[in-house]
This record gives structure tokens, sequence and C-alpha cells, in this order.
């Protein structure tokens, strides 16, 4: 189910009513659980299994690591094996079955790999991620292991965030199943209001660059480097619009039930350097890299060359995450290379103001287009294409579609939240003032979503991760 | 629970407020904008006094010149085809808004695989919903739509697709009404390489089947005859997939010009903007050997 289909629309709030109708805190579970697996099967039923055996795996690995102590190593290993087994067999089959090929090709062995046609579950990587992460911190005692198998497969399956994150963690998510929220205004106009801007973003910004996007992307053939750059700039606000709203939606639907999920997305764009950048785009999914891979493989604690390789290594396999294609792990390299540098010559610890920070933002917001160029590509080859047609072939962009005349509007409104987030800017008048005026908003965001979003636009680009 | 039950009637005040305010706006701008969907409907809508109207979508509309056409026929022709409007729903509506104050000699009905197989395209409408409520064959075929309350109740959600053609058309004239409908393309940057196979699904949309005979049926009612065309493509051809609409044609016995296995256009990949567009070179040459076959039909169907 998507949350920009109209099931959604009738499921939410009736979740919502059953939920804060149910007296006891067990029976809510109960009920989040269902409404959880409903909400995940209504892809592909037969999916519901994957997360089952994800969460049985996990919940079982958190439980022997208590248990038995002393080989705590053993059960971590096989429940991330066989966690990660499902993962890489779902998800880089193909793609590892084809590159053995082409190897083998290249020294003259010829052998036919299986090809299973397998479709990839919706959400695989980001509630195995967060199972894992609760496995390791179980390993590691930051976390005891829970008992209660229910809570346990609702911290995995937690329906707001199951299948593009927020990347949860236990200590965050999993108390708070053990509280009775009540229904209480302020949280649910504010998550309300999270949701709303959620679906601004996804429908009135990402969906409509995606139109454009997707009309220079999937016909290279067609189009000159002035559609190319035109694309290439679009695509980082339609990604940006697309996952920072889903985000939004997921947890401000969240919220409006009681339940505080993890920042995601802080404004972006508005990083200096692209180090900073990673400390505000997909934050749960950099802060599980930090917490899991970087600072176990030693972090920054040995030396500055150690320190880059470890960056590299990281970010190549954050690529790795998003897909089994090489467009991936360049995208991670070509941020890897970018935090190094930064590291090496430490200049995002320069701290800066006014020119100086808008021509770092500049900057960063270069190194994040061009490597969306591989993010989005089908291939290495396209996005070379793309790369080189702008600067070899210019020309004319493509007009579009007559949609994109509202994409300015649409900015503008973004750019005016954007910096009253970033720079905490208050509302003005007193509670009646400040009443009339966001109700205003509201109504006004809800119309404009209605006259101008992409209303039965495409599912969120994250979901196929 | 209070102040919540306030913020919610505020909201729903407001939006109700807003809703019927832009409908209105946009009810007239509907009728005075030179978008170029919105012009063809009021144009099939009103009274035109044309002898062949074609009906289909991009392909019919960016196909068919109507110049060609009349000098070859010695009929008027208006290409009423629309881009994006995917399939037979669209186009059965697009005869009930024609007949509403016409009744042309003959329909050309561009078709193809989208027109009879389940691809899931099923209900891309929304140009459609600004007529709801103005004519009962547009409203059955909006009927089919999950959203059709959504599309009843809100005049916003009504004018969603639509909104910026309209605000944009009453700044640029983008009626096409100099070429009498057809769009002419531009030639591409590069024309499309080898002919692929397109992997399409074998299985048939009865309800898309359903309203071709549907379509067949009110062309009877109001005696005007039917033709059917499939214009080129730039693809391995696949004779089977069009075998539904060929079934029917035979059935009753209309006549289906099907040009989609044309060596004398799968040769030549420089009349194709891309794999399912002809440019304007292109559009100029099948329209050419569209005249001559209509123009054969035509005497042979007198001399019957």
């Amino acid at each position: 189910m998507q949350f920009n289909s109209i099931d959604f629309f009738l499921f939410f709030p009736e979740v919502c009513i059953v939920y804060f109708a149910l007296p006891w805190v067990k029976a809510r579970n109960a009920f989040l659980l269902c409404a959880s697996y409903y909400f995940y099967m209504n892809w592909e039923p037969m999916y519901a299994l994957l997360l089952l055996a994800c969460t049985v795996i996990t919940y079982f690995t958190g439980l022997a690591i208590e248990r038995y102590a002393e080989r705590k190593r053993l059960w971590l290993t096989i429940g991330i094996s066989l966690n990660l087994g499902i993962l890489g067999f779902y998800k880089y089959f193909e793609f590892i079955g084809e590159n053995v090929t082409t190897l083998l090709k290249a020294m003259h062995v010829e052998i036919a790999m299986p090809h299973f046609a397998l479709l990839l579950p919706v959400g695989i990587s980001f509630f195995t991620f967060q199972a894992l992460g609760y496995a390791i911190d179980v390993y590691r005692g930051d976390t005891s292991a829970v008992k209660n198998f229910f809570r346990y497969a609702l911290f995995v399956s937690f329906f707001p965030q199951l299948v593009a994150g927020p990347i949860e963690r236990p200590k965050n998510l999993l108390p708070q199943f053990e509280v009775k929220h009540r229904f209480e205004y302020d949280s649910v106009m504010t998550g309300a209001w999270w949701m709303l801007w959620g679906y601004f973003m996804k429908l009135a910004i990402a969906d409509v660059c995606g139109g454009y996007v997707d009309s220079v992307y999937d016909n290279l053939q067609q189009h000159n480097g002035g559609s190319y750059a035109v694309a290439a700039l679009l695509f980082p606000f339609q990604i940006y619009g697309d996952f920072a709203g889903y985000s939004l939606v997921a947890i401000g639907a969240a919220k409006v039930m009681g339940f505080n999920l993890m920042e995601n997305f802080r404004r972006p764009f508005f990083a200096s350097s692209v180090s900073e950048f990673w400390r505000r785009w997909h934050i749960s999914l950099s802060s599980w890299f930090m917490d899991y891979v970087y600072i176990p493989l030693g972090g920054s604690r040995k030396g500055k060359t150690k320190t880059c390789g470890n960056l590299i290594a990281t970010f190549c396999l954050s690529g790795l995450w998003h897909g089994a294609n090489w467009t991936f792990v360049i995208w991670g390299l070509i941020h890897g290379i970018a935090v190094s540098i930064e590291h090496f010559f430490k200049i995002a610890k320069k701290s800066r103001s006014g020119f100086s920070r808008f021509i770092g933002m500049l900057i960063t917001f270069a190194v994040f287009a061009l490597s969306m160029v591989f993010f989005r590509s089908r291939n290495v080859e396209a996005a070379i294409k793309v790369i080189k047609g702008i600067f070899t072939n210019p020309g004319i962009p493509f007009m579009g579609d007559v949609s994109l005349m509202i994409l300015p509007v649409s900015f503008m409104i973004l750019l005016i939240k954007e910096l009253r987030d970033e720079f905490s800017i208050k509302l003005p008048g007193g509670t009646g003032v400040q009443f009339a005026l966001r109700h205003s908003v509201i109504v006004f965001l809800i119309s404009f979503i209605l006259l101008f979003g992409v209303l039965e636009g495409p599912q969120f680009i994250y979901f196929q991760f | 629970m209070k102040k919540f039950v306030i913020s919610l009637l505020a909201i729903l005040i407001g939006l109700l407020v807003v809703d019927r305010t832009v409908g209105v706006i946009m009810d007239n701008l509907r009728d005075h904008t030179m978008a170029r969907k919105a012009f063809k409907i009021r144009k099939i809508m009103n009274k035109m006094d044309c002898d062949n109207v074609i009906l289909g979508t991009s392909r019919a509309e960016d196909h068919f010149i109507p110049s060609i056409l009349e000098d070859s026929i010695g009929e008027t022709f208006y290409n009423a085809a629309m881009t994006g409007t995917e399939n037979i729903f669209s186009q059965y509506a697009h005869l009930c808004l024609l007949l509403e104050n016409n009744c042309p000699k003959r329909v050309i009905l561009e078709l193809s695989d989208k027109d009879c197989k389940d691809n899931g395209t099923r209900f891309a409408l929304s140009h459609l919903y600004p007529y709801a409520g103005i004519n009962e064959g547009v409203d059955s075929v909006l009927r089919n739509a999950r959203n059709y309350p959504l599309v009843k109740l809100l005049k916003l959600y009504r004018y969603k697709g639509s909104s910026i053609s309209y605000i944009s058309g009453l700044f640029k004239d983008e009626s096409g009404e100099a070429e009498a409908g057809y769009k002419k393309i531009s030639p591409p940057v590069y024309f499309p390489d080898a002919l692929i196979w397109v992997d399409i699904t074998d299985k048939n949309d009865e309800l898309k089947l359903h309203y071709i005979e549907k379509f067949i049926q009110k062309c009877r009612e109001h005696d005007i005859q039917l033709i059917f065309t499939c214009s080129p493509r730039y693809r391995k051809p696949n004779p089977k997939l069009l075998d539904p609409v060929r079934e029917i044609a035979e059935k009753h016995e209309i006549p289906f010009f099907d040009y989609e296995r044309s060596e004398e256009f799968l040769k030549h990949p420089e009349y194709f903007r891309d794999r399912n567009h002809l440019w304007d070179a292109g559009a100029r040459k099948f329209t050419s050997t569209f005249a001559h076959d209509l123009k054969q039909y035509i005497k042979c169907d007198s001399v019957r």
C-alpha cells in the first residue's frame, strides 16, 4: 500500500480510530502488528513471509546472544549471515551472477548462471537493516533482548517506517511500544502537519520533477545536453522531495499515534560540505553505517589514510545497499572520495558563514547532483553519456510537460518552509493569529496539492530499495 | 478532543470555500483557454460541420494531417485526437462529447494494444474530470474509476490535471487550429536504431473490448461510418497483438487499416521520432498512404 494511494487515505484514519479506541497497550500492539502486516501484504502477500523470517531470525538471535553470552559472537554471526543471506539472494544474486559470468567469459570460461527472475520485496533493505541493528545492539549490550515476540515483530514491521525507514534503533522505538499513547491535540496536529508537508514534497515537487527527469533519462537518445543538464539538476530535488517527503509522512503518521521516530532529513541542501550533507541526508541510514560499519572498521582512530579508506569503503557499501548495480557503487565512491578529501584537508571542520558558506553549498550541491546522475542512470554507460552530453552536446533543453510551470512556485513554498525551519523563525502574533495562520497554510497546502500535485503518480523511489 | 474538532471544522470550511471559489474560476477558464485538450474538447462539443473526425491518442494526433486528407478525398477532416488520452475509455467519452452537437459522416479511430490489452493503464482520464456532470457518456466512463466520488465532490480534484495547462493556454494559443488539430512533431536528435521486440501482455482486457463494442454501437445509432486504423510503429511487429480488435472489426464489418507491419515504414527509421511516433516527414508520408487507401476504400464502398 502506497502512502500516496486512496487505500492509505482510508487505511490510516481507520487504524488511528481503532488504535486509540483500544484500552490496553497489548491489544493496541497486537492491532498495530496486524495492521502493519496487512499494510505490507498489500504489495505481495507472499513477501510477508520474508518479513516474518527476518523477524524470527533476529528475535532468536537476540535471545541466544543474551542466553549464551560465551558464544554470543557465533550467534551474532549466524543471525547476520542468515539475514544478509536472504537480502543477498533477493537483491544481489542476479548482480553477482552477471558479474561472475562476465568475469569468467573474459577468462574464456562459459558458464550459465541460474536465473530466478525474482521481484525485489518492497523495503527489504530497510527492515533487514533495522533488524540487524537490533541484533548488533543486543550483542554490544546496548539494548536487552526482547522477550515478547509480538512486541519485537511490531518493532520490525511498524507500518509507518516499514518500507522506507527511518531505520529505527531499538533504544528509541522499542520502549514506545510499552507506553499507552493518549490522543493528544498537539501530537495529532504536529503529525498531520508533517504528513501534509511530506505529501506536498512528494506530489507537488518530486513527481512534477519526475515527469521531466523520467522523460529524459528513459529516452536519452531523444535529448541533447541541455535536457541532460536540466534533468541532472532536477533529479536531486526529485529524490529529495520523494524521500524526505516519504520520511515526513512516515514520521508524521507515527506522531499522530503518539510515536516519535528519528529525524531522517534536516534540510540537506543547506549543507556547505559533503560531510555536513551526510549529517542532514538520510540520517537514519548514514548513522547506521557510521555505528555498525565505519566505527567497527576503525573509524578515524588509525590515521588519516586509514580513515579515508574506511570512509570510502563505508560509502561504497552504502551505495551497494541502495541497489545491485555498479552505478550505486560509483555513487557511493563519489561521496566517499568527497568526504575523504574534506577529512584529509580538514575542510568540513572549518566553520563558514556568509558568502563562503553559500559557495560551499553550491559545491556540495554540484557534487551531489553529479553523483545522482549515476544513481538515476540505468547503467554506467548511460551515466557517462549524460555527463559527456552535458559538455559536448549542448542545446536548447526540451520544454517538458506544461505541469513543470508550477515548479518555481512549489520551490518557493518549500524554500520558505526550509528557511523557517533552518533559522527557527516563529510564527508572528498571538494564539488566535497563529491558529488562523496555521490553518490557512494547511488549507492552502491541501488545495495546492489537489490542484497542482501529481496525485496518481508513481510510487516512492526508495520503496525499490 | 474539542480543540481537534474545532481545527478539523476550520480546515473543512476553509477547504470548501477555496474549492468552490477555484471551481468557479476553473469552470470559466475551461471554457476560454486555448490549451490544446480543452480547446479540442470544446471544438468537438460545439457544432463544427466536419465530414470526418479522427479520434485517438498522441499517435493519431501526430500522424494524421487533415490538409493532406482533404486534398485527396475532397471532404473536411478534423484531427480530434489528444496526447495522453491513453485508451478506448477516453475515446468513447470523446465520441459522446462529439455527438452532443455533431454527426460526422465518418469517424476514424486509431487503435493500439492499449485499447484491448490489460496493461494497467485503464483509467488515466484526468483530462475528462472537468467535464464530469456535463455529459452522461463522460460520466459513464468516469464511473468505472475508483476516484469518481472525489471527482464529483471536489472541484479542486476535478481540475488537478488540467489547471496549469488551462492557465498557460490563456497566454499562448496551443489549440492547433491552424493545422485542424494535427500536431507537427520535429525530428529527433537521433533516429531509433534497431527494430526491437517489445513484450506486451497477451491478456485481453474485457472491459476495453466491451467499450470498443459500445463505440461501434454508438456510431451505428448515429449512422456514422466507423474506420479503425493502426498507424506505423518502429518495433518488431507482433501480428497477434491486435487480434481482438481485428475480430471485432470483422464481426461488425468495420474496415481496419493496419500499417503496423508495413514495410514502407519498418525499413525507414528516419520517419520516426521514437518507436511509437512519426515526426512530421513520416506523418506526411503516412497520411498520403492512408489517404490513398481510404480513397480506394470509399470508391469501392460507394460501388457496393
